[in-house]
This record gives C-alpha cells, sequence and structure tokens, in this order.
C-alpha cells in the first residue's frame, strides 16, 4: 500500500520521503484483530502476555475489523468460516496485511484432504507472512509479526503484494477435477 | 447498619485491591526479549526436522520408509533404489512438506537409526511457502545448522566445534538420568 | 539464552533495531514523561502568556488583532491537546504493563517514548471508511461534535491566576453545557453507524452519560454554594486558606466516580465494553475518524483530573518562594503546580483503570438514580448549612 494508494513508491523525493515515514509508521504500529480460530489462538494469547509480550513493540488487539492492520489467521478454516473470514477481511480497512499460523492456515495441515476444509487461506485472503507448527510457538508469531514489520518498512518488499484474490471468489464453487480442492 | 457496613466492605474491598494492583508495579517482569535474545528450549521440544548425515558425510538413513509409514500427516514423501553394489538402498528423493507438518515427531521415534532427529530451530516463518518444502539438502542442511538434536534412541546427540558427532552428557540428556545424576537439594526444591 | 546467530539462506530473521540491553530503565522513562510535560508547560506558557505580551507588544489587542490572538491561543490548545493524548496513552500502556507484570511500548524510541506518534501517523494514513448502512453526514460530523465538546472545556480551565480563556462569570454553567454536549457526539456516532453494537453502545452511553451528569452537576452547584461564586478563578481563589477536599469531602468523591462514568472508563466503561459490543459506539469508525474519538476521550481524561484539582484541591495555589504574584515567572510556576496536581490525579484514574473490573449495566444506573443523586442532594444541603454557620 503506498502513500496515495499507489502501487509503488512515488519517485519524488518529498513523496517518496513521506511514503517512508508513513509506511515506517504502519510498520511500528501494527494492531492486529482479536480474530481466533482454534489452538493456535491459545499460542496468539500466549505472544502477549509477560512472558514474550508483543505489546513491546506497539501491536495490541482491536477487537473492531475497522480499526485492526493485521489479522492472524489461526487455525483451521472450515469453508463455511472462509466467507466470515472473507467478510472480516473485507470490513478492515486499508492498508491492511494477513499473517497465515500454523499448518492448517497454511495449506489445511493435517486436515488437507478433508471434506470441509480450506486447504491454505491464501485461496481466500492475500497472505504476506507464513508460519510453520503446529502449533507455532508464541515466539514464532512474535517473528512473523516482525517479518512482516520488515516487509512494511523495506522500500521494495513492501509493494511485492501478494496474489490478490477478488471479494466474490466462492471456494465451494471450484473443485479441482478430482472434485477436491487444487492444491498449491 | 447493614447498608453502612456494606458499603464499609466495599470500600475496604477496593482498597486491597488497588494496594495489591500497586505493588505490581514494583515487581521484575519474566519477559524473555525474544527477538534479540533466543530463548534456550529444552531439548526434547519439537520445532522442526532434520535428516542427520554420518560424520563422513555418508547418508545415516537406511531407506527403509519406517517414517513414511509412521506419519500420520503424510507429508513424508520417498523414492528409493536399491543398491547396485551391496545391502540396502540409496535415496533417489526424500522430501518433508513442513508446511503441512504437524511436528508430532512420530517419524523421529519410528526411525531405526536416529537419522530423522527433532531440532529446536522455530524460527521458521517465511514470506514464501515454498521456503518450507524441504528437500533433502534443505533437511540435511537443517542438522548441520543445528547444535544439538534428539532422538528417543540415541538421546541428545551434539555436533563438537570440529565436526564430530558425540552424545550428549547426562547431565544434558531429558528424562530420568538427568534426574538422577541431579544433587539432591536440588531435586527437592 | 544465548545471542542469535547470523542469519542463513531459507531463514527470514527479523531486523534486530530498537534494543536496549538493559531491561528496564525507570529513569530514562521518567525523563521521557517529564521531557513531555515540558513540551506541554512551555505550550501553555506559550498560550497564556507568549501570546498576549506578543500581540500586545505589536499592538493588536483591539479589534480584529483581539479575534487573530485568541485563534492563535485557540489552536495553540489544539496542539496542547495532542500532546496530552500522546503522553497519556503512553503512559496509560506503560502503567498498564507495569502492573501486569510486562513492558509496555518500549523498543521505539527512548522507552519507547514515540510509539504513541507512530500511532497517530499510522492512523492519520489509514482508510477512512464511511460504511454503506451509514448516514454520512452524521457519520463524519459525530467525531468533530465529540471531540470539539471536550476541547471547548479549556475555554474556562484556569492554568494559574488569569491565565484563562474566558474568565467568565458564568463558567461553571458553561461546564455543564459543554459536557453534555459531549454525550450527544457519543449518541450520534453510534446511531448513524448502522451497526446494532454500535447502537447498543451509543444507547448506553446516552443513558450513561446522562444519568451521571446530573450528579455531576450537584456537585458543580455544591462547589458554587460553598465558594460563593461560579467563577473557575473565584472558586480556585476561595481556596486559599483551605482546600476544598476536606470541607465537601462527601461532594469530593461523587465527583470522581460521576466524571470516571462521565469519561467511560473503567470501571463504567459500557459504551465500549470490548467483551459485550465489539467496541461499542466507534466499531464502525476508522483512521482519523476513530483517532478524534480518542482524542476526545484522552483530552477528557486530562480535563476532569484538572477540574478535580480546580474545584478540590486548590487550582494553581502552591508555594511561590517570593515571586511577586501575577509576574511571567509566577504563572509559570503556578501552572506547572496545577499540572502536577492533574498528573497525580491523572494516574490515580489509570490506576483505577488498573484495578477494578466492569459493573453490570441495570447497577450502574440503579448507582446513580438511588445511591449519587441523594447523596449529591444532601451533600448540596450539608454544603449549604457549613456556608450559612461558619462563613
Amino acid at each position: 500500500m503506498g502513500l496515495l494508494g499507489s502501487d509503488e513508491r512515488p519517485r519524488d523525493v518529498i513523496l517518496g520521503t513521506l511514503d517512508d515515514l508513513i509506511n515506517m509508521a504502519r510498520s511500528r504500529s501494527m494492531w492486529p484483530l482479536t480474530f481466533g480460530i482454534a489452538c493456535c489462538a491459545i499460542e496468539m494469547m500466549a505472544t502477549w502476555d509477560p512472558k514474550i509480550d508483543a505489546d513491546r513493540f506497539g501491536m495490541f488487539f482491536r477487537n473492531t475489523p475497522r480499526q485492526a492492520d493485521v489479522m492472524i489467521v489461526s487455525g483451521t478454516v472450515n469453508k463455511k468460516l472462509a466467507k466470515r473470514l472473507r467478510r472480516l477481511y473485507d470490513q478492515m480497512a486499508e492498508p491492511k496485511w494477513v499473517i497465515s499460523m500454523g499448518a492448517c492456515a497454511n495449506q489445511g495441515g493435517p486436515f488437507r484432504q478433508g471434506y470441509s476444509v480450506v486447504e491454505g487461506v491464501d485461496k481466500i485472503v492475500p497472505v504476506d507472512v507464513y508460519i510453520p507448527g503446529c502449533p507455532p510457538r508464541p515466539e514464532a508469531l512474535l517473528q512473523a509479526l516482525l517479518l512482516l514489520r520488515d516487509k512494511i518498512a523495506d522500500r521494495e518488499l513492501r509493494y511485492k503484494k501478494p496474489r490478490e484474490i477478488p471479494a466474490d471468489y466462492d471456494v465451494m464453487a471450484e473443485p479441482g477435477k478430482d472434485g477436491r480442492l487444487p492444491v498449491l | 447498619m447493614s447498608l453502612l457496613q456494606e458499603v464499609w466492605q466495599a470500600v475496604k474491598a477496593i482498597g486491597t485491591g488497588m494496594a495489591t494492583v500497586h505493588k505490581r508495579v514494583y515487581e521484575e517482569a519474566p519477559t524473555e526479549f525474544y527477538p534479540y535474545v533466543k530463548p534456550e528450549l529444552p531439548p526434547v521440544s519439537v520445532q522442526s526436522l532434520a535428516l542427520v548425515e554420518n560424520e563422513d558425510g555418508s547418508e545415516r538413513c537406511i531407506v527403509c520408509l519406517q517414517c513414511e509409514r509412521a506419519c500420520p500427516a503424510q507429508v513424508i514423501t520417498i523414492e528409493r533404489h536399491r543398491n547396485p553394489e551391496g545391502k540396502g538402498f540409496l535415496i533417489d528423493r526424500f522430501d518433508i512438506d513442513l508446511v503441512n507438518c504437524m511436528y508430532c515427531a512420530a517419524c523421529v521415534e519410528a526411525c531405526p537409526v536416529s537419522s530423522i532427529v527433532t531440532i529446536q530451530d522455530f524460527e521458521m516463518s517465511t514470506y514464501d511457502l515454498q521456503t518450507l518444502k524441504a528437500d533433502i539438502d534443505f533437511l540435511h542442511e537443517q542438522a548441520r545448522r543445528a547444535r544439538q538434536w534428539y532422538s528417543p534412541k540415541f538421546g541428545v546427540e551434539l555436533r563438537t566445534d570440529d565436526g564430530r558427532i558425540e552424545k550428549a552428557p547426562p547431565e544434558m540428556q531429558p528424562g530420568g538420568l538427568a534426574e538422577i545424576l541431579k544433587p539432591a537439594e536440588e531435586v527437592d526444591s | 539464552m544465548r545471542p542469535i546467530p547470523i542469519p542463513e539462506d531459507r531463514h527470514f530473521r527479523p531486523r534486530l533495531i530498537g534494543y536496549d540491553p538493559q531491561k528496564s530503565r525507570p529513569w530514562l522513562e521518567r525523563t521521557v514523561y517529564a521531557a513531555y510535560v515540558f513540551v506541554f508547560w512551555l505550550i501553555v506558557i506559550a498560550t497564556y502568556a507568549g501570546v498576549p505580551a506578543l500581540f500586545g507588544a505589536l499592538g493588536w489587542d483591539g479589534g480584529w488583532g483581539f479575534v487573530l490572538m485568541r485563534v492563535l491561543q485557540v489552536v495553540l490548545l489544539f496542539l496542547l491537546s495532542a500532546v496530552i493524548a500522546l503522553l497519556l496513552i503512553l503512559v496509560l500502556r506503560k502503567y498498564l504493563g507495569k502492573v501486569q507484570e510486562r513492558f509496555g511500548p518500549m523498543h521505539y524510541g527512548p522507552a519507547g517514548g514515540i510509539q504513541t506518534v507512530f500511532d497517530a501517523l499510522k492512523l492519520l494514513a489509514k482508510e477512512d471508511f464511511v460504511p454503506a448502512a451509514a448516514d454520512a453526514l452524521t457519520f463524519r460530523l459525530a467525531p468533530a461534535v465529540t471531540f470539539v465538546a471536550s476541547f471547548a472545556m479549556f475555554a474556562v480551565i484556569p492554568f494559574a491566576s488569569g491565565w484563562v480563556l474566558a474568565d467568565t462569570n458564568v463558567g461553571l454553567i458553561y461546564l455543564i453545557a459543554v459536557s453534555t454536549l459531549s454525550a450527544y457526539g457519543v449518541l450520534l456516532g453510534g446511531v448513524s453507524s448502522g451497526n446494532k453494537w454500535a447502537l447498543i453502545g451509543a444507547l448506553r452511553a446516552g443513558a450513561q452519560m446522562v444519568s451521571y451528569e446530573i450528579p455531576l452537576a450537584l456537585v458543580f452547584l455544591t462547589v458554587a454554594v460553598w465558594s460563593g461564586t461560579l467563577r473557575l478563578g473565584g472558586i480556585v481563589d476561595a481556596q486559599l486558606g483551605l482546600w476544598n477536599f476536606l470541607p465537601l469531602a462527601l461532594p469530593f468523591v461523587l465527583y470522581v466516580i460521576a466524571s470516571l462514568a462521565e469519561l467511560k472508563h473503567i470501571p463504567f466503561d459500557f459504551p465500549e465494553a470490548e467483551s459485550e459490543l465489539i467496541a461499542g459506539y466507534n466499531v464502525e469508525y476508522s483512521g482519523m475518524s476513530f483517532a478524534f474519538f480518542f482524542l476526545a476521550e484522552f483530552v477528557e481524561l486530562f480535563l476532569l483530573p484538572a477540574l478535580i484539582v480546580v474545584f478540590f484541591f486548590g487550582g494553581w495555589h502552591g508555594p511561590l518562594f517570593g515571586i511577586e504574584p501575577g509576574s511571567l515567572a509566577a504563572g509559570a510556576l503556578e501552572s506547572l503546580y496545577f499540572t502536577l496536581k492533574t498528573a497525580v490525579w491523572v494516574w490515580i484514574f489509570l490506576w483505577i483503570r488498573a484495578t477494578l473490573p466492569r459493573y453490570r449495566d441495570d447497577q450502574l444506573m440503579e448507582f446513580a438514580w438511588k445511591a449519587m443523586i441523594p447523596l449529591a442532594l444532601f451533600g448540596l444541603v450539608l454544603a449549604a448549612y457549613m456556608r450559612l454557620i461558619w462563613r
């Protein structure tokens, strides 16, 4: 997300510097959405506890998607949940980022060939950072959040947006040849 | 009279609560400064998988496919062919899909030669999922980067500075042995 | 614990910026807070002494010059409220962190000192969204109404003797009028959002703020009866011998409770109860509109403790060390006393916020109508009798 909604860094010296400044501010004040799905959400809570304390880096939960910047998809996404998740993502105000936490959110994990499971949350929303693990440690989530911070603050990296998925994309409607969803 | 008593109790309770909260301000926080200081995890904690080579660079793995069979998430893919020069098999392909792996370490328990081991490197977050589709080179690299690893058969093993692989001393081993060798007063406390 | 190894291929490591090897630096934190308070103090001096002196020297203190001077002062006060919000949000986060045995924001800036500046910049650049179900005009207007209603209370707050924008003799009535207005902003914002959470939050806010407005106004009246004036400067001057919190102990306690409710502060944070209504009345607000709600909330968190100091703790009074009253140095010293007294009360409010849980909604209303208002009336009558007997 550029300064004025553009997709590349302004070449102007003043605007470019302003763009860097604004993105520095964005990277240092990422407020995640309070949105936990499964067991990874327990680790997500533990990331804000006194031992790890992600608030050191200026991150704290906002309950409403309008005021949140980062969505942490923490758990198995069912096809029924997929529409709600996409809706929450659409409700977030630009600029917004997504972190996919744990094996289930990344590609379905142990449930990846189940009839009801979305095989990878990046089929529904564009994902910026992936965390492997089942569930990942709280430190791993903090590492992912800081990687996202570095991505936003970096001049080149922040314009490498993940593949955008149209808002009316329906996971239910697009099975593969074998009747299952294609694996990315 | 009871109303006044209730009010007094409420005031007293609020006062006690606020005093308790204020005491907390002076207590030391247990925060670990993660990105700057890396936590030392116990050797049995399963954070990632690695494939150990022998000291001379040859495969420790005997390609018995036990791990592939044991894997509940079916993320291990092994292809092999018979060794034309002698006994056993050679590896064509050894992939672990670390994206879908649920780090249950069933493969580590199943491995008869402790070739596939658990390591404590949890910093695996990535911008691109393809970096986590581990092939055999990546798994070897994981083992080379790790200073210590664990498998139930051999316990904790160390890689020394000159590249040799040693079994860790008993005090580093998890479980019963370390508890026995601890001084008695430490166990009591 | 061992230091981190060098990053390698296929392994992404976060950049290590802002590290302070020493875990906590209380003196650095205090220096940061003191720096914010110093900036605050400088702006106060510039507003109430600098600008009039400048215009007086230029000879512009009549007609349009006077209007220009007032406009400049209001702009400076807006800057002041921004500084207040930046400082109070930082202090709140760090204090809540300490209470919960962790560190608050600490890696960006000295001891995390510029964290809130980053937050403000981010909110400035975030998308300002109007939902399709919302009434766009009212939705846009509501944060402004809320902020202006809080901000307008600055007009009668005396920072030192004579350092007040409008030293009017109806100051108390003005305060009652203006503080009621902020309920309108919240109500309009919640109702116009077109969202059920926002609607419930707004209705709760309306009921709560109107209910607690009555004991608040009765306490104002008690103070007026005791001091014999409606002018805030006069109330402060009347406390020269004895601070009001001793003779008016009951109204003082009622004022603290009612101002907590007026602030929508824990334990009375029903309008934005996170666990019940997602974010209450501001659930649909994003970006700068939300920031203005936040700004209004924290400006009020400064203003209502400031009114406690004005009404009950002798306002700007303090030892002057032989400086001639009325001079610039005396004014600066008095405004510093005022600021420090207010800071203590803000800290007590934050302490309450860190301790108490939330009430239940019916208990809240019951408390207002069955306990607060009778007690406030009793306090009023008592103050009137005491006034008749002792003064």
